[in-house]
């Protein structure tokens, strides 16, 4: 939009324009000027001397009638003296004849004021050419000695003579036109010498003034012609000058032209190929008339010039950022804002779009530039990236980044555990993992055998989680959970079809893949760590280790206080596959010990027990290769009549069954698959997989497994068996 | 997670069983799934058809059936006759389906070679891209076929 004062122009601008590209336009009328004011000068000039000429040309002719007239006057002068009657009148027409012919002479050749043609004065240019002077000196010749034979004549006239005014009695008497030798009369012989130079040069006379007539013509027409041709010439100029203007002019303009098409051609270029998007914005939000080709792609929308922006937007962004958006560029559009300092309030400089063509998510960067003319905002030139793929890349690098700070964080974990303990894990989770391929190899596909594997491989599942809690193996820990979530959920859905097997598998693939990536890290260090100390006393010390930190781990999570007092002196006397089991087995209790077993401080505080938990584990030799092994806590102890109300609300038994349900088999439910007392899963208790591990590995020792417990007193599990 | 989601996969599989839906009017079913890991090697029966795949990813995939289960197949289709060409034809037929729709699916990121089949054993299949391939258990009436899923991103 263009400010009213957008043409105002410097003094420095303008003379620039002066002397730059309008210099030829302003000579252009420098021309003009001065050949019309020299064609209008010489007009001017011209016409005064035309009017002089036909003064000229006008008094000659009188000439020729004056020489005649006092030719005549003089002859009648004669006849009346002859006839001897008064001659009075004929000699006052000679003199008055006489007078006018010399004084316009005298005009002739002086230039001077005359009696012009209607009586009044006039001013007589002399006759100035060359031919004109020589004819007004040719005149003289003849009538200088022609003025003095007739002066004695008028002479003897009284004064003042009728026929001349008073300007002319004047003037005469200034000139001494009559001499003073004051006569009454003149002499017969007189008369006759005077007719008698008349006869002889009256011709001549007249021929000369004639001639001069002819001249002073001549010179006027010379004049005119000049005249003529200099107004010829002048108009010539002008003509000249103006088709020079119209043609630098239009020269000009087709350059003028020519640039605008061209640099037109270079937007529409630089539009057509740009891969962002390109617009202006003016102050009420539209589009401008030009932009880049690919807006429409990057926005995945059709727009069109003078298109309102905000709906567009509105359309592809949340509330949130349309508000905050809009804000901004209102901003931007403040004249006293300065762009550096809002720059970073852009919300739009990374935004996730909901695009039209497809689903996927889709990320814009829009910025915001301002356009400015005569130093006020005009427009915001708006730039569009899709930058999908650089946020992508940015998500896959955090991403990997979130990687190798898990390694480095299992690395570390890793050399605080037992070489020989950790190796022994790794051995169980690769055969654990085997054993699922083998099932999912063997499997056959009806519906029973497909829920016996989901099961199998959730035992699983869940036991390498608790052994990597127990060693605190985060990356493992998680991946189990999030696995055994999806078992979870396939279970929950009542059927298994053959794409969740394709599933299964992918996340078996996942497993191995972290295994392989940890193997790889524990090979090495294998290289590096020394193997001091003994052996026996350093797999207790993490067995031991491994119990504390996963009891005070869920401990925290759940908000109680509880401890692990372990008296595990003769684990080491086992061999190492039976501690492991063993190793698993007391995993899983303590967690539903701490999950389940412990109560909350407060509700510990109120039945006047200890705020801290306890948790005993306990391995002891018997008798001869007989062991009793026990995981006992001091928490709210087993409810029968809650194991029925579960069973009850998971449909599995009617309110009569469950209460004709006797504690024992009660009991024995808790080892079921699938079974839990707690309302929400997470990962150290509540998808019913702990008792069930418990129970398998128990008859993987052909152990015998007991189960004490006592309201708000205890919960106590014993494994008895022998080597 | 691995390099490879069971969506990918079933993108083959559910082409395999496409095909028979289409040709047969009974679909086929997944059995099973696992991984060719350790002692487990992919699968190889008397007939097969594979597509090797380049551009983003590397690797091969193959559809590898009984002969019994092929000539069920060409009856199906009131095929008569039912010699080795015929029925080496028939799992060419399935890969190139493989091919269709992996090349929908995934677009210029995934190179497709043309279809090639083998009777038998053959040794290129014995080499592997994946440190464990994937392997489909594909179940038509009562006959058995794997789809072997062996491709890794590059």
């Amino acid at each position: 939009m263009a400010s009213p004062t957008a043409w105002k122009m410097t003094a420095g601008e303008f003379f620039q324009g002066l002397f730059g590209k309008y210099i030829a336009i302003l000579i252009a009328v420098v021309i003009f000027l001065v050949s019309d004011l020299g064609v209008l000068g010489t007009n001017i000039y011209s016409s005064f001397r035309i009017a002089e000429s036909a003064v000229s040309i006008n008094l000659s002719g009188r000439q020729r009638a004056m020489s005649q007239r006092f030719a005549k006057a003089l002859l009648l002068v004669e006849h009346d003296v002859t006839r001897g009657v008064s001659h009075q009148t004929s000699l006052q027409e000679l003199e008055y004849a006489a007078y006018i012919f010399d004084t316009t002479m005298t005009g002739f050749r002086d230039g001077a004021m005359v009696t012009g043609g209607l009586g009044s004065p006039v001013f007589l240019v002399k006759a100035d050419t060359p031919e004109g002077r020589r004819l007004v000196s040719e005149t003289y010749r003849v009538w200088d000695p022609y003025k003095k034979l007739l002066q004695p004549l008028w002479d003897t006239l009284p004064p003042g003579n009728p026929l001349f005014n008073e300007k002319q009695l004047e003037e005469a008497a200034q000139n001494q036109w009559r001499s003073s030798r004051l006569q009454s009369t003149f002499t017969q012989e007189e008369v006759d010498a005077a007719v008698v130079y008349m006869r002889a040069n009256n011709v001549e006379l007249f021929n000369h003034v004639n001639a001069l007539t002819f001249e002073l013509e001549r010179d006027a027409n010379e004049r005119a012609f000049r005249l003529r041709m200099i107004q010829l010439i002048g108009l010539t100029i002008v003509l000249i000058n103006v088709l020079f203007t119209v043609f630098m002019s239009i020269r000009d303009l087709m350059r003028g032209d020519r640039n605008l098409a061209l640099a037109r051609k270079e937007t529409e270029e630089i539009l057509g190929t740009v891969r962002e998007g390109l617009f202006l914005l003016d102050h009420d939000y539209r589009l401008g008339s030009q932009y880049s080709k690919s807006l429409n792609k990057v926005l995945q929308r059709d727009v069109f010039p003078g298109m309102p922006f905000l709906p567009i937007l509105e359309e592809m962004v949340s509330k949130n950022v349309y508000d905050n958006a809009r804000d901004y560029i209102e901003l931007l559009f403040g004249q006293r804002v300065k762009e550096a300092l809002v720059t970073s309030l852009n919300p739009l400089s990374q935004v996730e779009v909901r695009g039209r063509e497809d689903e996927q998510p889709h990320y814009l960067s829009f910025n915001f530039n301002r356009a400015l003319e005569d130093g006020r905002i005009s427009h915001l030139l708006v730039t569009v990236q899709d930058v999908t793929e650089q946020v992508r890349l940015a998500a896959q690098l955090e991403a990997a980044k979130g990687q190798s700070r898990i390694e480095v964080e299992v690395l570390l974990k890793l050399l605080n555990t037992d070489a020989g303990v950790l190796r022994q894990f790794l051995d169980n989770v690769g055969k654990g993992l085997a054993q699922i391929n083998e099932r999912l190899r063997s499997e056959d596909d009806s519906e029973k055998a497909r829920l016996h594997l989901l099961n199998f491989v959730m035992r699983i599942v869940h036991g390498i989680k608790g052994e990597a809690a127990a060693l605190n193996i985060e990356m493992f820990e998680d991946y189990a959970h999030g696995f055994e979530k999806e078992l979870v959920g396939m279970r929950e859905k009542g059927e298994v079809r053959g794409e969740d097997m394709v599933r299964i598998t992918v996340l078996l693939d996942g497993f191995y893949e972290r295994l392989a990536a940890i193997t790889n890290i524990a090979e090495k260090m294998a290289g590096t760590s020394s193997g001091s100390g003994d052996a026996d006393e350093k797999y207790l010390q993490t067995f031991v280790d491994s119990l504390r930190s996963l009891v005070a781990r869920i401990a925290g999570d759940e908000k109680k206080e509880a401890t692990v007092a372990c008296d595990l002196g003769d684990i080491v006397r086992l061999p190492r596959r039976v501690a492991n089991e063993l190793h698993g087995i007391t995993i899983q209790l303590l967690r539903n010990a701490v999950k389940h077993g412990v109560e909350s401080p407060a509700e510990r505080e109120a039945q006047g027990k200890p705020v801290n938990g306890e948790i005993v584990v306990e391995c002891k030799e018997i008798d001869r290769d007989e062991y009793e092994f026990t995981v006992r806590d001091d928490g709210r102890g087993i409810s029968v009549g809650k194991i029925r109300e579960v069973l009850v609300q998971k449909g599995a038994l009617s309110v009569e069954e469950a209460n004709a349900l006797g504690v024992d088999a009660v009991m024995l439910r808790l080892f079921e698959p699938g079974f839990s007392t707690a309302s929400e899963a997470d990962r150290d208790a509540g998808h019913g997989v702990g008792l069930d591990v418990v129970a398998e590995k128990t008859m993987k020792l052909r152990g015998r497994l007991t189960l004490n417990s006592k309201i708000q007193a205890f919960t106590e599990f014993k494994i008895r068996f022998s080597l | 997670m691995t390099d490879i989601t069971e969506q990918e996969i079933d993108v083959f599989v559910g082409a395999v069983n496409h095909y028979f839906d289409q040709i047969t009017g009974e679909k086929a079913k997944i059995r099973s799934s696992f991984l060719a890991e350790g002692d487990i090697r992919p699968p190889i029966y008397d007939f097969t058809g594979l597509i090797s795949i380049g551009g983003d990813y590397r690797g091969c995939i193959y559809f590898s059936a009984t002969r019994v289960m092929l000539m069920r197949l060409l009856l199906a289709m009131r095929e008569p006759r039912q010699t080795d060409p015929h029925l080496l034809d028939a799992v060419g037929e399935i890969a190139n389906t493989l091919a269709g729709n992996a090349r929908e699916h995934f677009g210029e990121t995934m190179a497709i070679s043309v279809p090639m089949t083998f009777q038998g054993a053959a040794e290129r299949l014995r080499m592997t891209v994946r440190e464990r391939p994937y392997v489909i258990m594909i179940k038509w009436k009562q006959y058995e076929a794997a789809v072997i899923v062996d491709i890794a991103k590059k």
